[in-house]
This record gives C-alpha cells, structure tokens and sequence, in this order.
C-alpha cells in the first residue's frame, strides 16, 4: 500500500504550495484511507462468473430486476409489428397478488421517484377542503419584488406575497436567526408574508387521472396499441414495462399507482460507445436541441415547463443532462436542497442520442390549504434549529439572501408533495437552504 | 490450455473465437473491476451483477479492442458505463452516476456496514465532479498508477495530477479534520 509518505511526495511533486499544509493533508489522507470500505469479493462468485463466462453462460438480466412490491408476471406479451419494431411488455402487479418475488431490497422501497409522465395538455388543479381547517377558497395574490438581484418571482403566487421597501430591508435585515452561535446569519432582503393558509399539492392519483394517463400513453410514439384494456382488465396491475428491441430502443416504465413514467436507453439493445465512432463533444446548443427534439418526436409536452437548460456536463461519461424547469400554477419548484426540480432529459453528447427522460409530469394535481407560518423571524428561527448545513460546510456561518418563493417537492414511497416554501441562497456557495411555510412542519 | 502470459497473445486468441483464453484476463481483472464498481455502488450484490455485465459485454465485444491500447482501461470504461446505466434504471430521478452523487438521506440500498462508515464523506466526494472522484478512489483506495487512470480515464498523466491535486485541495477545505487522527 502507498505510505502516506509517498502520497505527499506525489502531491508536493504536483504542487509545491501543498508543503505549507503539511499537517492537514496528512491528516485528511489518514482521513481518506481509514474510510476506504471493507469488503471482500466473495470467492464462490468469482469462481461461478468465471465458469459462467466461459462455458456460455448469460448474465442475470439486471434491466428486468424489479424490487419490492412489484414483480415481474410476464413479458413478451406484446408485439407490434408496425414498423417491424419488437416491443416487449412487462405487467407489474403489486406484491400482493405475487407467485414470485424476483428482487427485494434491503430497505424494502421501489423508488420510481420523479418520473411523472406528461402527456397532460394543461395544467389541471382541482381543490378539495382540508378537514381540519375547513374550505378556503384559492387566493391569488400578485407578487412584487423590488429586490435587486432576487430573479422575478412567478406573475402570481398562492401562498405569499414578498414584499420589500426600504423600511422593511433595513428592519429585516438585521434579523438574524436565535441561538448562540447562529446557525446561520440573514442577510438578504426579508419578505413579507401576508397570507395564513396556502395549498399543498399533489399528484393526482384518482381513477379518472389514470384512465387519462393510459390513454394519453399511446401518444409517446412508441407503437403502443391496447395499453389501456391490458391494464384495466386487471386492476392489479400496478405497473407496465415496456421494452424496444431494435437498436437504440427505449425502456418505457410506467407505474399506475405513482402516476409516473420514465424512460431510459435500452441498453442490451444499444451499442457500446466504446465500440463506435464516435462525433466529438457537441455544443450545449446543441444538445439543449438533441433533448427538444427527442421530446418533439415522441409528443412530449412542454407548456408546463420553463425554457430548457442545459444543467450540468460529465466528460466522463460524455453526458449532459438538460433540464426544463416544472411549473406548476406560476410558480417554480424546488428539491430539498434547493435545486430547481423538472423535466431531466440525459443526452449521450457523443452519441447525440437522449439516453433518458425523467420528471415528465401528467400535470393533474389535488390541492388542500393547510395554515402556514407567516412570521419571517420565527422562520429564521425554526431553520436555526433544524437544518443542517451550518455544521456540515465550511468554517464561516452560512449567510443566507434574500429568499426565493416557491414550491418544495418531498416525496416518499407511495406519494409525492408540493409544498409552499422559501428558498434561501447561500452567500459564496451554490447550496441554497429550504423550509416548508407549513405550520408545525416548517423545516422538517 | 497453455498458460499465457502475454496480454495482446491473450487478446488475439480470444479475438480468433479461443474464448477459453478469457479465463486468463478474467483472473488478471476480475477483482480490479469488482472493486471498482463496488465503490461506486457499496452494494454487494449490485456489485456482482454489474461485475458479471461487465465481463459478458467484454467477451461478447473482444474484437473490438484495439490490441495497441490497454485492455485494462477498455474494460474500465464497459464497467462505469454499467454503473451509470444501473443507477440510470435504479434512480430515474437525477443526473445520478455513481453512490456519491446521492444525497446521503436518500432512501439507498447500500451495505449497512459500509453506510456508517462513508457517511462522513459522502457530502464531501458527492461535491467533487466526477472525474476528480474517479481519481481519488483509484488513485488513493485502488492504488492505481497515474499511467493506468489516465488511459481509464482517456485523459493525459498531467491532467489526472491536476485533477487529483485540484480534488484535495478542495478536501481540505471541506472535510473536518479531527483532532486526534495521528499516524
């Protein structure tokens, strides 16, 4: 093994300036090394691999691996013959009605997280009275904003108005969360909320929703004819995989319950980059283009979405993800950590090809108002005393800007939230910190 | 089979359809590349699967392999694409290509015992790009030579050095040292 020794001889023989922090390197190699995970290959694998390989043996097929409370029934029940393209179709039931459990997981999730399919021609949001407060009728609210530097907020916003004056700034902006010390210091421009109740949104799982969903399946352009009387003739059926077999062929994987659909490259059916010739890296016009046009062709909607950008490149891989920011009632939404949740459509830049399309959303929701904080300090106050990031980042206290309204998405297992919320940038740093303006659940 | 230990002779019988002699490049490699993609998914049986894709794909394409580059990196490059296109079909959710591109409270199948112990760096490699990743894990947990992760990772030696120098450089400003770590 290399000494640490060595690894800071290599490192001075990189950059003589590591010399002065000799100490600290040398503990964050320890570092490094002691957190290096044990494991050990298990010696009956490698030798069954090794006799499978050379005896003609075929991998486990880890595409159809479904895990938890999905199994796998069937496949090859369907064949288009249009086009003479092959198509495979995987029903999944839930575990309920299982004869044979293929996979389980450990934590005993399946996630299909974000892949909310999208064929939805408007936005639809129907709103149902929340029990415990009673019905309150949708208040819109014209936001303004004279913040400088603050990106405009959406024309309206269902929960809060942020407003700012040059009294409520210099008030405001000493306002700095409790505790000794701050979690975090507050240095941006305090909004001011003036409503007691906002909507929380969710996917809407009804069987009206997922009647459309089937019907509006067809229209993905992969030669899908009877999706609608396979699922409905057996209400079980949670999920439908679909496969294309000819080159370059997609995985369609729509979950019934979730109302949500991904698709991602078939790879048994693509070639392997490393064996093609290959155009060099294209240009992020272009692939922003490559994701467009994919969507285009396969009648993917996107009115419901912000303009296209591209998100982030990995040369390794030569891959890039473009994203088109959901909107959902005028208003952004956002991941937990405060990254801008939507459409994600990967796209090989060698290849020129979309490697996969996720985040698609049917854009059918429910909506219920629950009371939400409108104190500014007692939201600085309960972010002091939950979130995390002031101990998990550098040494200076965190400053938060001037925060951004919008939605936050949280999802678990069976459901998916939209949930009014502040986003704070974070002062020298792409993080930015959210809280929920629910009452009783702000910051969790 | 007479053994061999000439890595292009291998390579050609094998490319003639004297499969039997992958069994010597499979020995050579198999726990490198199990390795590997074990710490890009800390998941035992995830890393058997994608060891398995791996060295199928590479007997089922060993005629494309160039036998003036290296075999080795060749098969670096098959093992990471499985990797991406695993977390690709398991996620669906993000730009996610490896373990440390997931926040550390996601819901994640990862061995139990390993979880406690990458907690602490999760956030810190997840903030590096890829590349940079790749090279520490190779270079500090595999001990590869510079030689071998620049020919895995299709850029020169001197670039991987910055890349690798750049990465700890952006540790140390992130990661917590604690006191009482002594050699």
């Amino acid at each position: 093994m290399n000494s640490i020794e060595e690894i800071l001889a290599e490192l001075y023989a990189i950059d003589s300036s590591f010399k002065r922090h000799e100490v600290d390197l040398r503990l964050l190699i320890k570092r490094l090394r002691l957190t290096k995970p044990d494991f050990s290959i298990d010696d009956a694998f490698v030798r069954r691999l090794r006799s499978d390989i050379l005896h003609g043996g075929k991998p486990k097929p880890i595409g159809f691996l479904v895990r938890s409370y999905f199994i796998q029934t069937g496949k090859n029940l369907f064949r288009s013959s249009a086009f003479g393209t092959a198509v495979a179709l995987v029903l999944l039931v839930p575990l309920a009605y299982a004869a044979q459990i293929y996979h389980k997981n450990q934590s005993g999730s399946y996630q299909v997280d974000n892949a909310f399919v999208s064929l939805g021609q408007q936005q639809e949001i129907s709103y149902k009275p929340q029990n415990a407060f009673g019905p309150v009728a949708l208040t819109t609210v014209s936001a303004t904003t004279a913040a400088t530097n603050t990106p405009p907020l959406p024309s309206s916003s269902i929960f809060a108005t942020i407003a700012s004056s040059s009294a409520s700034t210099t008030e405001m902006a000493s306002v700095t969360a409790t505790g000794t010390p701050p979690a975090y210091i507050f240095t941006g421009i305090a909004p001011s909320l003036q409503t007691t109740t906002a909507n929380v949104i969710e996917t809407d799982t009804s069987s009206d929703a997922r009647s459309e969903l089937l019907d509006n399946i067809q229209n993905l352009g992969f030669e899908l004819t009877n999706i609608t009387s396979i699922a409905n003739a057996n209400n079980s059926v949670g999920g439908i995989e679909v496969q294309e077999s000819q080159p370059f062929g997609y995985i369609v994987s729509m979950n019934l319950n979730k109302m949500s659909i991904a698709i991602s490259k078939n790879s048994a059916v693509w070639p392997d980059e490393t064996y093609l010739p290959l155009s060099s890296d294209t240009s992020a016009t272009d692939t922003i283009t490559v994701a467009l046009n994919f969507l285009r062709s396969h009648n993917i909607d996107t009115s419901n979405y912000g303009p296209a950008t591209l998100l982030s490149e990995n040369s390794a891989s030569s891959t890039a993800t473009v994203l088109l920011p959901l909107i959902i009632h005028k208003q952004n939404v956002y991941n937990p950590d405060g990254s801008l949740y939507g459409m994600l459509v990967s796209v090989d830049q060698k290849l020129e090809k979309v490697t996969g399309v996720t985040g698609i959303s049917l854009q059918k929701y429910t909506a219920s108002p629950y009371p939400v904080e409108n104190n500014f300090t007692n939201i600085l106050n309960e972010l002091n005393a939950t979130s995390t990031l002031a101990t998990s980042t550098a040494t200076d206290t965190p400053q938060l800007e001037t925060p951004l309204a919008g939605l936050i998405r949280y999802t678990t297992n069976n459901y998916e939230f939209f949930v009014p919320g502040l986003i704070f940038p974070v002062a020298s740093s792409t993080n930015s910190i959210t809280i929920s303006l629910l009452k009783d659940s702000a910051g969790k | 089979m007479r053994q061999l230990d000439n890595e292009k002779e291998i390579i050609a019988h094998c490319q003639n359809g004297e499969t039997a002699f992958f069994g010597a490049l499979y020995d050579r490699y198999v726990r490198t590349i199990y390795s590997f993609i074990y710490y890009k998914t800390f998941h035992k049986e995830t890393a058997e699967d994608l060891t398995s894709e791996t060295f199928f794909k590479a007997l089922n394409h060993i005629k494309a392999v160039d036998p003036n580059r290296s075999f080795q990196s060749w098969l670096y490059k098959i093992a990471q694409n499985c990797v991406i296109d695993h977390f690709r079909r398991e996620r669906k959710t993000e730009n996610v290509d490896d373990v440390w591109d997931i926040a550390d409270n996601t819901n994640l199948e990862i061995d139990a015992n390993v979880s406690l112990q990458i907690s602490a760096l999760r956030k810190e490699l997840g903030q590096l790009s890829h590349l940079q990743r790749d090279i520490i894990i190779m270079r500090v947990w595999q001990e590869l030579s510079y030689r071998e992760i620049a020919e895995i990772v299709g850029k020169s030696e001197a670039s991987c050095k910055m890349n690798y120098s750049r990465a700890v450089k952006h540790l140390k400003k992130v990661v917590p040292i604690t006191i009482g770590i002594t050699d």
